[in-house]
């Protein structure tokens, strides 16, 4: 998939008789996978990825040997259903991955959608804050979550309207607006802090976050941590901001639920990649599609801890807050 | 204005004829109130325009105290070093024994802060303390962490070195210098040292080594140990 984020027209294909396979976790790889009536692989059906570097990243694998061991359908939908997308509870995915084929969906209300569970989702229900976005976007589709292989008469499987580190249609960016931007008022800047997450859980912090927040705090800094708030408080506090500001993380994508945001927003990037290139990148192919005021940079760290399956998060330490301060102030 | 803080390290500087100065977490009204020829100030933030005061003997480091030392030539050895705007035990502890790479056998360390007057000024967190405190109705509070966790280490895992603690109006300063103690460990346990809370603070407060200024600062001129620990 080419880098498209403006005007092209999405599409979508419509399989019969198709029979879906639940993912299924092998030797670290996730294997899934939606096959026509003949067993044929529907390469749409899969995730793939880019890196930061524009490499393709196959994340869901096409479940290997169906097509000899034609595995029997436990399960039949005899009616005509959307597929929505490999369903996981990460924030961040849910919004970009998750919500990429909304732009079909939203135009289908009485169509049924179906989801595959990620790895490690299955037997799970949509979470509190899953449940909320539906609501906001007024998705009222009955929702169906596969388990067991099954086989569907009639499936459509929109090309999805965003990718990681790839593309964002403006197709897909008007289907995801549920609040109209409000005029910034002057003073309110918020910081979208990630120094309260659950190291466990999330993917990265940086260690010094605290300290940098005290400072920002005596700038006039609102330190704002969403993990604590709705999805609609969430959108309350940054409606009317002036300037937004934070570590690189998935809080900043929920702006894709706003429109005609006119607030700065600057991203300070998590790593330091002093000799790469990076390709892309979803946060500029947000910025790009909804026109946002926003500037992305790069401060000096050091990452000081690797992620691990115990701790969870990657580790970076800020080597001075002066150049964070300076280029918020820069912006002011 | 000289503070306190800035009056004792130019007592001892004056006294012991000291070259150069580091100090972590430098602030202004600290750093600038030293008279020593070659200083260093360490602050990933500093409350001051740090061009103006640089010269070939005067250096600003605007950087987090890690990094700072990790860049820093292990051939530089400092006569006296402060650690002033410091809070919490696990990242002074680092600064501190980081200090040591960069010591001599003559070496004067001055930590600040280390004895918090309330329960509100000994929690970890800053905005927790001050949330705390005000709910309780103290308007203001010294917050100064749990550096006085270092305190307690410095006595059960470095007997290489002497040390003793002066209070002053709101907190205290310990001096660590070098000089053998006898190995008497309290707690001989790192994990209850971390876990320490102000109460316990209080149960252990001998340890904390605390004498009048000019007492403490006789030791270190005549570079003995505290009377409780002569040995050797």
């Amino acid at each position: 998939m080419t880098n498209n984020n403006q005007e092209s027209t999405l599409e979508f294909q419509v399989v019969e008789n198709a029979t879906i396979l639940p993912c299924e976790y092998k030797n670290g790889k996730s294997y899934s996978g939606i096959f026509d009536a003949q067993d044929r692989l529907v390469p749409d059906s899969l995730l793939v990825r880019k890196d930061l570097f524009g490499h393709d990243k196959q994340v869901i694998l096409a479940k290997e040997n169906y097509a000899l061991t034609k595995m029997i359908p436990q399960s039949n939908l005899n009616d005509t259903y959307i597929f929505a997308g490999y369903l996981t509870g990460h924030y961040g995915h849910f919004l970009i991955e998750n919500l990429a084929r909304f732009w079909y969906i939203k135009q289908y209300p009485q169509l049924p959608i179906i989801w595959i569970p990620f790895t490690g989702m299955i037997n799970q229900n949509f979470k509190s804050w899953q449940k909320e976005i539906f609501s906001l976007l007024k998705i009222n589709n009955p929702q169906i979550i596969i388990e067991k292989p099954t086989s569907v008469k009639q499936l459509i499987i929109p090309q999805p309207g965003c990718g990681i580190h790839d593309y964002f249609y403006l197709q897909q960016a008007q289907a995801l607006i549920a609040l109209k931007a409000e005029n910034p008022q002057k003073g309110r800047k918020i910081w979208l802090s990630r120094s309260q997450l659950d190291p466990k859980r999330s993917l990265s912090s940086v260690d010094n976050e605290k300290q940098l927040e005290q400072i920002l705090e005596l700038q006039g800094w609102f330190i704002f941590h969403p993990q604590e708030h709705s999805i609609k408080q969430q959108l309350e506090m940054l409606v009317s901001s002036e300037h937004i500001a934070g570590f690189q993380g998935s809080a900043f994508h929920t702006l894709i639920f706003l429109d005609q945001f006119k607030a700065k927003i600057n991203i300070f990037r998590r790593r330091y990649l002093p000799n790469q290139q990076i390709v892309n990148d979803t946060y500029t192919n947000i910025a790009k599609t909804k026109q946002l005021k926003q500037t992305e940079h790069f401060v000096s760290q050091t990452k000081i801890r690797e992620r691990t399956q115990n701790y969870g998060a990657s580790v970076y330490l800020i080597h001075s807050y002066r150049q964070i301060i300076d280029l918020l102030n820069n912006e002011d | 204005m000289p503070t306190n803080l800035s009056q004792l390290i130019n007592i001892i500087a004056s006294k012991k004829n000291t070259k150069n100065y580091l100090e972590i977490m430098a602030t202004d009204e600290t750093f600038f109130e030293v008279n020593i020829p070659e200083k260093t100030a360490v602050n990933p933030y500093f409350n001051f325009n740090k061009s103006e005061p640089e010269t070939e003997h005067i250096k600003c480091s605007e950087l987090v105290s890690d990094i700072f030392f990790n860049e820093l030539d292990q051939g530089i050895k400092y006569n006296l070093i402060c650690l002033n705007d410091v809070h919490n035990f696990e990242p002074t502890l680092r600064d501190f024994t980081n200090s040591l790479i960069h010591s001599n056998k003559k070496t004067i360390w001055v930590i600040n802060n280390t004895l918090p007057p309330d329960i509100y000024s000994s929690l970890k967190d800053k905005k927790e303390a001050l949330k705390l405190a005000k709910q309780a109705g103290n308007k203001q509070i010294n917050w100064c962490g749990d550096l006085y966790k270092l305190i307690f280490t410095i006595h059960d895992f470095f007997p290489a070195l002497s040390y003793s603690t002066i209070k002053t109006a709101n907190t205290a300063q310990t001096l660590v210098w070098y000089g053998k103690r006898v190995l008497m460990p309290r707690f001989d346990d790192f994990e209850q040292i971390s876990r320490l809370d102000y109460f316990t603070l209080q149960k252990h407060l001998d340890l904390m080594l605390f004498m009048p200024q000019p007492k403490a600062l006789n030791l270190i001129y005549k570079s003995i140990k505290p009377e409780h620990f002569v040995t050797t």
